[in-house]
């Protein structure tokens, strides 16, 4: 039987653990502000460059995000860089999955309704991130 | 690939946890030595070998599916 003392994290553990924690902070606030200032500033549907400016401000933070995780990648070790890869690869083919669906149902006559024809990129981004997601809770089950 | 990783943590009554902060990895990756589910790296293999002052053939052997052929 495990007890907490052999459920505790390692030191490794929570010094990446602060260190992500440190590093996705300002970029997580970042997207959060931009994101609430394209709603509360840009109008829904607007044309003007000012308002094209503001939706697509988030990005930045992404792509900071982004960097961020690169380097907590950098921090992880052997075994967990290899869980992220391979959560990585299914998340792009969950991802190319939904697309190439999305794209034999716009070539086929057929006829889709909801939220498959009104939100495909939405849904291809879901499914990204719930394979992402999903395979490094599964390969990490056993530690927990 | 088998491993005698469990055995020799129990002898000296280390966790998972107390092992992983002396190989200054995470301790999902001693779980998953452990149970076999992940080969670790020759640096690693080597650092364990020395953490435990034993020779890294007597840590580490064969299992029945390693034939040493390149996958």
């Amino acid at each position: 039987m495990t007890t907490s003392e052999e459920k505790r994290l390692s030191q490794s553990d929570l010094l990446r653990r602060r260190a992500d924690r440190r590093a996705m902070a300002l970029p997580m606030a970042g997207f959060f502000a931009a994101t609430v200032s394209a709603f509360a500033f840009a109008p829904n549907g607007g044309k003007s460059t000012w308002s094209v400016i503001l939706w697509l401000s988030p990005i930045i933070f992404v792509l900071w995000c982004v960097l961020a995780g690169v380097k907590s990648f950098r921090r992880a070790d052997e075994y967990q860089q290899r869980v992220q890869l391979e959560a990585m690869a299914v998340g792009f083919a969950a991802t190319m999955i939904t697309t190439t669906v999305f794209l034999l149902l716009e070539a086929a006559p057929i006829k889709v309704s909801g939220v498959l024809s009104s939100d495909p990129g939405g849904l291809a981004w879901a499914a990204g991130y719930a394979g992402w997601m999903g395979t490094i809770w599964f390969r990490s089950r056993a530690a927990r | 690939m088998n491993n005698r990783l469990r055995e020799l943590r129990a002898v000296r009554r280390w966790s998972q946890a107390d092992l992983a902060d002396r190989l200054d990895v995470s301790r999902q990756t001693i779980n998953a030595v452990e149970t076999g589910r992940y080969d670790p790296s020759l640096p690693l293999a080597f650092k364990i070998a020395e953490l435990f002052s034993l020779p890294i053939e007597s840590l580490f052997s064969p299992g029945a599916d390693d034939t040493g052929q390149p996958q």
